[in-house]
């Protein structure tokens, strides 16, 4: 087996992942989008709401606000020990963090914007400080009080932590030079720039990018390119919203899946053992 | 069938920028305000969504058509 990080960033990473089969990795992007718990506001208590905007519409704005989350992973207990807990009414601090958001408008109108939310917590506040929520008008004035948990973006999207999480095929390009009359069709439609000339000769470049769309294949007059794809190769590529380190989702996701296949392997061995 | 050509194409959910993305949920809320303030100083929309890093159609999409039209409704609350 072989890892390569093709790409690294504060958002984003993309790994080329050799020697495991499609099913794995695939099981792996769908626990980075549904399984790794993040922060996300929940529960939205509205005091008071003048704004043009219904509690409800506001309630969902809050919800989608990426809250940093990479404290809270050991801070706070699982959505399912939460959702267990008796004091879960009554909002114990291991399940829940606290956040309010107080404006008014008085001589102008007034953004209210995701950085004005006050955090009881100050390891769980909003990513981004510049998001708007609300506008409000000369006179209009907002007092909400909100509890932030853990979930899982199998419960609601907005605690996945991912935007995109995808898997792709390597693409395996053959020219037969043969064939080839160096028409430049393939040059000119490729939409990732693969082909070149270099010497007389068409060249295929950064085989990695290739997305696969064929259009090459299809439009080669000469039919000199074929397509195929590695079968043991393949691209994952996770995009963070901001709440957790990109490294962070993908590492949590395989430690989750492993603790399930793991909770699975022990209840097989007990059932079958019998 | 009713018609529908009186009814505005831009529905509630549009009138203040999305937090998210509708379709890849990348929180695009961040970008808007420097994006709208550099389109209105009178640079290529393109090219600034590019800066801010929005490379997806989909988020692009949004913020290019976006019309803030919470500023005119706000005045059209009921009074508390
Ligand atoms: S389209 Fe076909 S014939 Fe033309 S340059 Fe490309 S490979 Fe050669
Ligand atoms: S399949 Fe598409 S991206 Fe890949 S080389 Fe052909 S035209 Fe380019
Ligand atoms: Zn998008």
């Amino acid at each position: 087996m072989r890892v390569k990080v093709l790409e690294k960033n504060e958002r984003s990473i993309e790994v080329l992942i050799e020697g495991i089969s499609l099913p794995i990795i695939n099981a792996i992007r769908r626990y980075a989008m549904t399984q790794v718990p993040t922060m996300a506001i929940d529960e939205v208590l509205v005091m008071v709401n003048t704004s043009p905007l219904f509690d409800e519409i506001l309630a969902h704005r809050l919800g989608l606000i990426p809250l940093k989350s990479d404290e809270a992973l050991e801070k706070y207990r699982s959505p399912e020990e939460c959702a267990e807990c008796t004091a879960y009414a009554r909002g114990c601090e291991n399940c829940f963090a606290y956040l309010r958001l107080e404006a008014a408008a008085e001589g102008e109108s007034v953004t209210v914007y995701s950085g004005d939310i006050v955090s009881d917590d100050p390891d769980i506040t909003p990513v981004y400080k510049n998001i708007p929520i609300v506008t409000l008008a000369p006179g209009q004035r907002l007092v909400v009080e909100m509890r932030a948990r853990l979930g899982r973006g199998i419960e609601h999207i907005k605690w996945s932590p991912v935007t995109v999480a995808t898997n792709r095929y390597v693409a395996k390009i053959n020219v037969d030079r043969s064939r080839c009359d160096l028409c430049k069709r393939c040059i000119e439609l490729c939409p990732r720039k693969i082909f070149y000339i270099e010497n007389n000769e068409l060249k295929v470049r950064n085989e990695m990018n290739c997305i696969l769309c064929k259009q090459c294949e299809r439009s080669c007059p000469k039919d000199a390119i074929m397509l195929s794809w590695y079968e043991d190769k393949y691209i994952l590529r996770l995009e963070s919203t901001g709440v957790l380190k990109p490294e962070r989702i993908l590492s949590e996701s395989i430690s989750m899946l492993i603790k399930k296949l793991d909770e699975l392997h022990e209840q097989m061995n007990k059932v079958t053992v019998k | 069938m009713q018609e529908d050509s009186d009814r505005s194409p831009i529905g509630d959910e549009s009138m203040i920028i999305p937090i998210r993305c509708f379709t890849c949920g990348y929180p695009i809320g961040a970008v808007w305000e420097e994006f709208v303030k550099r389109v209105r100083a009178g640079e290529d929309p393109a090219k600034v969504l590019d800066e801010l890093g929005i490379k997806r159609y989909c988020c692009r999409r949004i913020l290019i058509s976006h019309v803030e039209l919470v500023r005119e409704v706000m005045y059209f609350t009921k009074k508390s």
